[in-house]
């Protein structure tokens, strides 16, 4: 028998939630193997998964199909088909409608919806799926509204009444004049996932598969059936109408064009001459004393480029941005590898002077490279949505939208729906759930299930276990990217359905940034950075401090006092570098100057750590090990970085120059490093580059080793363009640190939360560096933290009321106005004028903010609970007549521990200090460094941060504190598994284990652990949590 | 007066585990939102386990505990009873919810040869019944009862409002905001609150601590309202495990009828006629009756008669927990205690009982209809009750179903590739395919047809579709 032809017009993916089985990839991977004319894919009023299914339908040469399935009533759903961009435009404009319509992951239409559309719906296809018993008055309607481009659809899905059905439904299209077409309602590509989709009709029912009953489909055939199957099941006729209905369909994603926003250039200029005109201007202020030839040259091979591959608006967009920022004394910085260039730094886009970064240059948008600009503008965290709201005024929601983020079923959370719908208790999921915080992601241990009280060889268990990792990698929902919007210049809807996201008032668009990507689409990436705040804070403060303006720019340059520092490692909150990795890594690395902190920003991060990178460069720097390289054209990639390659675009550059990749299947890579662990396209790419650069007569060594850095990057590679944005403000927060330690430590308490260290940490640190730190006190304290002038280099940093627990910012203010009017008498008085509430009044005595009015803690709220709560607006006279009471001065414990509750710091001793009578033949943090490398140690702190970083598995660093400085601890896995609850739960930690020393930087390994926290509890009368 | 206080720390977590609890467990009740930790027991603290805590760090501390949601209501009864108890002991109890009992026992002191023999003879009495206890005793009932709390003691005599003064001020029954703010003024013991002024406490504190305080020291007059014991008992253990063994169960048995006959002496009362009732997992619960000849409350002779009953009961089903029930209690104020003579007539109970037990209402049963894809699990056996209000579900549109399924398909033989039943058949409808079933281990994969052959009849048949092999599930009639 000859196979007949046959497109697929009905299929929905895992992009419809819970209810499609399969991923779009492998929807159209399969009906291409199976040799299916075409494929549509139809996902539930949605088209989120159809940039996917169209790279993979390019990819295997497959006519894909732009449509949705929408129910409009009961007995009304309909799959509309695109015929060409009109149609396209009209149906991403629909389900915007309706998705705009209703809450989060709803979309709401009805039959008016449709009778308004037909002549807007001129340019699609429509397929009735009809109810049963079929309603013969909606098929005439639909005959009529749609005549010529409407279908009854056949669904044959075995249930034992074909024959009768397909009888009926003939009679139905006679009447009705419709004609019939063969469908599948595909909800996966094979059979075998059947489990799967049983297993989500359960979770979308919330019930388990054994309840779910008839809701679960019969039987499995609604999946991408062989060609000569359909042949026995379908009437010849019904099967060459879908290739009829398929040929009608010509329209493809790759007619897609972006058009940028037209208001950005003014009457009467040319996008070209108006970049030109603006960065010109930049340049000039810039350079007041005359643009360097060097530079000038660069500016114009820029814009040159930049007009070849018409990018001008996409530059004057990002622009537009940055102005309004700096018009609102926003800080911004711009990243990325259109940043880094000379026209970015001249539009004010970037403060990283090419002057000082000539390397950076030749890394700007190439015309070889074939990819997008790429610019990432950071802003203050605190002030970001006053630049999204511009854009939202700008551009209006019609034509601005924020991309999706796909959230997707991760281990955790694929355990928790699986086992629920398969009947596991509800505290048997938690159990399980919970576990996963120790497992690797992907694979299920079974040590973890006995655990749990779950047998690993019982058949449940198994089942879940299987289940659960298939649905790792369903997508689950959309919610909105970080900031990635999406700007054009007619309606967007006509380009991709907008829908609400769960934040009142914002929109998403449903692709995101790698569908957006894969069709050349262009977004501006507004994120939001809390160290910008903190710089930006710490600029106020000098200001006023200093009666000068700081900015980016006027931070003096190459700082050799700045780069002692780092060397160092004295970089508690310094941006980027002051986790537990970096630390570690920068007495080593001995950063020099601004590249080098490019490169150490770039290299403490995980795909160079897998790769094997940071060794190799770190013995080169230090004359360990020759500089070599294969051959010349690797030598002028990997120059820079000592012959190791340490950015993402060197091993794009390799790739081309070592393998032979063309521009366009280097960019292909690009792409499929990002998207790696999810699709696993990469591995295409492996045989391929290894060949070529064996071809080219590198070694396999060399070669497998670029592979596994490519692999490395995937998802945390960091280009260089990134690095060198980051870098600068690596250099400014440590100039700060190093030359302004109150200003900066003040602006980084308040700009928390951020960073990796809590306040106490930083105030230690800033105390460590000589600076004078004053207690909250509510006759000095402003709201935030402030500085006061002492005489000294360095001002005093005063806390403020906001580092109180429990008090509101409202409350604050209201002392505040009440003190500007005349200091405070007393307690009573400052009750009575600030009008407070007790329980702020509460906040501030336990904060010990009221010792300049009423003595210790114990006396102010003794007087407080006397303190008559204000009625209406009249001050109450205080009650003078009351005996004066002699209460217990609360013990140095007592205070250590109140002050942790109630600000979370101390400015008194440390605790440990108070605690080392129980602890004196153990080593002091200071008292380590007396140890010689490989010596045994036993120390005890507070902890003060856990790490499990994904740079290094199998090893969990620990901060701990104590009176004398921090102590890094490092727990290999073995020994974090034996001491897991002391590893978790310990506040006050002891260690025993040897030392580990390099140069200066000092850890401790442990072999042994303790949870000592009881003792906390000791410090006063009645225990009390510490933290 | 003197009064002594009964306060039972793990009453939430025993009330649940009654039947003896290895390793460790935690009760817990939602607060804030989250599910945290009221009571655990001593295993589970020595792995860290303290109440407060969240219970997924319970998991993350000892994730082999035994985890039960709080219970109060069943707290509340079984205070209920252990007041009942007391009154062995006391002529005058008075609950003190949610936790504590309070008796007056200057009265009883001669009757059980003073306070040393009467603490003793509770301390073991309560231990067998499967409470923990702290015990306080103290002149005023509050000061007894903050002596419980605060871990247990003796205050009388001269010096007793000394003892008092230095126990520590978060032990007192006040609003815990009233302790915190007390504590936050470095007020630590209940001597160092009696020492600041009278005024100023009552304008911080209202009326209510002061009056507290008198009460604590016998300043002012504390009326306690007299608990009265109902005359009835019911109480259900679970088992640490399901058990099909009698001896198993003896366990949960001498607590019960332990405690039974404390509440029956109390009560001055003996018992006729009780339940005894093993309840199972998904079958209905074993119900044993026993009518004695004549009023009882003797623990051994009440064990015994369940004990002889028990062996000659056979269990279908494995037992989940064991209850005690009574509705009735005989008044046995003069009644001599040497009443078991009567074992015959304890006999015949025993031997009708059975056979009403043997012949009830598990007997009869009725079918009902399940959502099911599969045929044969989409019809079962149902209670009557439920199944009378039980709907029949919307089936989807599919192939005509007979009346009569067997209930195993029969394998037939095929002749071409075809199946026979009474000759060859010939498939006239169908197929209808069922694919369903994977999550319980019988996963099928059938095409099924209706069926006829020479003789006229019409059969419903189904062709695996992994061994492609043929079986007959139903016939028309």
């Amino acid at each position: 028998m000859e196979l007949p032809d046959y497109a697929e017009l009905h299929a929905v993916s895992n992009f419809t939630f819970l209810r499609g089985a399969s991923h779009p990839e492998e929807l159209v991977k399969r009906a291409g193997a199976l040799g299916y004319r075409a494929f549509a894919l139809t996902d539930e009023c949605s088209l989120a998964g159809i940039v996917r299914a169209h790279t993979a339908a390019r990819d295997c040469g497959l006519h894909l199909i732009v449509g949705t399935e929408l129910v409009f009533e009961p007995g009304l759903r309909l799959v509309l088909l695109a015929v060409n961009r009109h149609g396209y435009g009209r149906i991403a404009s629909l389900i915007t409608r309706a998705r705009r319509a209703a809450a989060k992951g709803a979309y709401r239409l009805c039959r008016e919806d449709l009778c308004n559309a037909p002549g807007e719906l001129a340019d699609c296809l429509v397929l009735w799926l009809p109810g049963d018993p079929a309603d013969v008055a909606t098929g005439r309607w639909l005959a009529q509204a749609f005549g010529g481009r409407v279908w009854l659809a056949v669904e044959l899905t075995r249930d034992g009444t074909e024959r009768r059905r397909l009888a009926v439904l003939t009679r139905l299209g006679g009447k009705c004049s419709l004609p019939l077409v063969a469908a599948g309602d595909v909800h996966m590509h094979r059979r075998g996932r059947r489990a799967v989709q049983d297993t989500l009709t359960a979770i979308r029912l919330k019930s388990t598969v054994a309840a779910a009953g008839l809701a679960l489909h019969a039987n499995g055939e609604r999946h991408l059936r062989a060609r000569d199957y359909l042949a026995r099941l379908y009437p010849p006729e019904l099967l060459a109408e879908t290739v009829r209905v398929a040929a009608r369909c010509t329209f493809s994603l790759e007619e897609l064009r972006y058009e940028y926003p037209a208001e950005l250039v003014p009457a009467g200029k040319t996008p070209g001459g108006w970049l030109r005109e603006l960065t010109l201007a930049g340049a000039r202020r810039r350079w007041p004393g005359g643009v360097p030839p060097r530079v000038e040259a660069q500016l114009q091979h820029e814009l040159a480029l930049i007009g070849e591959l018409a990018y001008e608006p996409y530059f004057l967009t990002v622009h537009d941005l940055v102005a309004f920022a700096r018009a609102h004394d926003i800080l911004c910085q711009g990243r990325g590898s259109a940043a880094n260039s000379a026209v970015c730094y001249c539009l004010g886009i970037t403060e990283v002077d090419p002057s000082r970064m000539s390397l950076l240059f030749e890394r700007f948008v190439s015309r070889e490279r074939n990819e997008p600009p790429d610019i990432d503008v950071d802003f203050e965290h605190a002030r970001r949505e006053e630049v999204i709201q511009y854009v939202y005024r700008k551009y209006g929601r019609e034509r601005a939208a924020l991309a999706a983020t796909v959230i997707t079923y991760r281990l955790r959370s694929a355990v928790r729906d699986t086992g629920k719908a398969l009947g596991l208790s509800l505290e048997q999921v938690d159990r399980l759930a919970k576990n996963l915080a120790w497992w690797d992601g992907r694979r299920v241990d079974e040590e973890r299930l006995r655990e749990c009280g779950l047998d690993p060889g019982s058949p449940l268990v198994q089942r879940v276990v299987s289940l659960a990792t298939q649905l790792v990698g369903f997508p689950r929902h959309l919610s909105q990217h970080v900031g990635g919007f999406v700007i054009s210049r007619g309606p967007l809807s006509e380009l991709v359905p907008i829908e609400n996201a769960a934040m009142p008032e914002r929109t998403v668009i449903q692709w995101d940034k790698d569908d957006l990507d894969a069709l050349g689409l262009l977004k501006v990436d507004c994120l939001a950075l809390g160290m910008l705040n903190a710089i930006h804070k710490a600029f106020d403060l000098l200001g006023e401090v200093r009666g000068q303006a700081y900015s980016l720019a006027s931070i003096p340059p190459e700082d050799p006092q700045v780069y002692a520092m780092i060397q160092k490692a004295d970089t508690v909150g310094v941006f980027q570098i002051e986790s537990r990795a970096q630390m570690s890594m920068l007495p080593r690395l001995r950063p020099e100057n601004f590249y080098d902190l490019v490169i150490e920003v770039a290299i403490v991060r995980p795909g160079p750590i897998q790769g094997d990178m940071v060794h190799p460069y770190l013995r080169r720097r230090q004359g360990l090990e020759p500089v070599d390289y294969p051959s010349e054209e690797v030598r002028e990639v990997l120059e820079r970085t000592l012959g190791v390659p340490i950015f993402q675009e060197q091993v794009i550059k390799l790739a081309m120059v070592a393998a032979g990749f063309s521009p366009g299947e280097a960019d292909r890579l690009r792409r499929s490093m990002a998207a790696w662990r999810r699709n696993g396209e990469l591995a295409q790419f492996e045989q391929r580059l290894i060949d070529g650069m064996r071809r080219r007569g590198y070694g396999v060594e060399f070669a497998e080793r670029i592979f596994r850095q490519i692999q490395g990057f995937g998802e945390y590679g960091f280009p260089e363009s990134h690095a060198a944005s980051f870098a600068l403000l690596v250099y400014v927060s440590a100039w700060l640190k190093c030359h302004e330690p109150a200003a900066f430590t003040c602006a980084l308490l308040n700009a928390q939360p951020m960073g990796f260290y809590a306040p106490a940490q930083l105030v230690q640190d800033a105390r460590r560096h000589g600076v004078e730190v004053l207690a909250v006190d509510v006759t000095h304290s402003r709201w935030e933290s402030s500085l006061e002038p002492r005489g000294g280099a360095q001002p005093a940093l005063r806390l403020g009321l906001d580092r109180v627990k429990g008090l509101s910012r409202e409350a604050g203010e209201r002392v505040l106005r009440a003190r500007s009017g005349a200091p405070f008498r007393d307690l009573n008085d400052l009750a009575a004028r600030a009008g407070l509430r007790r329980n702020d009044l509460a906040a501030l005595a336990n904060a010990d903010a009221f010792s300049a009015l009423s003595g210790h803690r114990h006396q102010a709220r003794w007087e407080l609970a006397g303190v008559e709560p204000p009625a209406g607006l009249l001050p109450t006279p205080a009650p003078g007549g009351e005996a004066p009471v002699a209460l217990r001065l609360p013990s140095e414990g007592e205070e250590v521990a109140a002050d942790y509750a109630h600000l979370g710091l101390t400015l008194r001793r440390h605790p440990l200090a108070l605690l080392r009578p129980r602890f004196d033949r153990v080593h002091t943090a200071a008292g380590l460094w007396d140890l010689a490398d490989g010596a045994r140690a036993e120390t005890v702190g507070l902890v003060t941060c856990r790490q499990r970083p994904g740079t290094a598995t199998g090893v969990l660093f620990l901060t701990l504190e104590d009176e004398t400085g921090v102590i890094n601890v490092i727990v290999w896995n073995r020994v974090a598994e034996r001491y897991r609850r002391a590893v978790l739960a310990a506040s006050l930690l002891g260690v025993r284990g040897h030392v580990q020393r390099e140069g200066d930087v000092l850890h401790v390994v442990a072999r042994h652990l303790r949870d000592h926290t009881a003792e906390l509890g000791g410090l006063t009368a009645a225990s009390r949590d510490f933290h | 007066m003197l009064w002594l206080c009964l306060h039972f720390p793990l009453l939430p977590l025993e009330v649940l585990a009654r039947a003896g609890q290895a390793g460790p467990a935690v009760v817990s009740a939602e607060s804030g939102g989250r599910e945290r930790v009221e009571v655990c027991n001593e295993a589970a603290a020595r792995l860290g386990v303290c109440p407060g805590l969240r219970m997924s760090s319970v998991w993350a501390l000892a994730p082999e505990s035994t985890h039960y949601p709080r219970n109060s209501a069943r707290e509340a009864r079984a205070l209920t009873r252990l007041a009942a108890w007391c009154g062995q002991f006391s002529d005058f109890v008075s609950l003190r919810a949610p936790d504590a009992v309070l008796l007056e026992v200057r009265g009883s002191l001669r009757l059980f040869g003073g306070l040393a023999r009467l603490l003793a003879l509770l301390d073991g009495a309560i231990a067998e019944l499967g409470y923990t206890a702290q015990r306080g005793v103290a002149p005023t009932p509050l000061a007894a009862s903050l002596l419980a709390r605060a871990g247990g003691g003796i205050a009388s005599g001269t010096g007793w409002e000394g003892q008092l003064a230095k126990i520590p001020l978060d032990r007192l029954e006040q609003p815990p905001a009233v302790l915190e703010a007390l504590q936050e003024m470095g007020i630590g013991t209940v001597g160092a609150c009696r020492r600041l002024p009278r005024s100023g406490l009552a304008q911080r504190f209202g009326p209510s601590l002061l009056q507290y305080l008198d009460r604590l020291c016998g300043l002012a007059a504390h009326p306690v309202a007299r608990f009265e014991a109902p005359a009835r008992y019911a109480e259900r253990i679970a088992l640490p495990a399901e058990s099909t063994s009698v001896q198993a169960l003896g366990f949960a048995l001498r607590r019960l009828i332990f405690e039974f006959c404390g509440i029956l002496t109390g009560h001055a009362s003996g018992v006729q006629t009780f339940e005894v009732e093993l309840v199972h997992e998904r079958v209905a619960a074993t119900l044993l009756g026993f009518a004695l000849v004549s009023p009882s409350r003797d623990p051994a002779h009440l064990l015994m008669l369940v004990r002889e009953k028990l062996e000659r009961t056979t269990l279908d089903a494995p037992v989940v927990e064991v209850g005690l029930r009574a509705g009735r209690f005989e008044s046995l104020l003069a009644a001599s205690e040497d009443l078991f003579d009567a074992r015959g007539a304890a006999h015949d109970g025993l031997f009708l009982d059975r056979l009403r037990v043997r012949l009830g209402g598990e007997a009869v049963g009725s079918v009902r209809c399940f959502a099911e894809h599969r045929p044969e699990y989409a019809w079962g056996k149902a209670d009557p009750d439920a199944s009378r209000t039980a709907q029949v579900p919307a089936y989807p549109v599919r192939l005509e179903r007979p009346l009569w399924l067997l209930s195993q398909p029969l394998a037939l033989a095929t002749r071409d590739g075809l199946p026979c039943y009474e000759g060859e058949l010939v498939l006239y409808d169908g197929p209808e395919r069922i694919e369903s079933g994977w999550w319980d281990g019988r996963d099928v994969t059938r095409d099924y047809f209706l069926a006829g052959n020479a003789q006229g009849a019409s059969f419903w048949v189904f062709q695996e579709l992994r061994r492609r092999e043929w079986f007959l599930h139903g016939i028309f009639a």
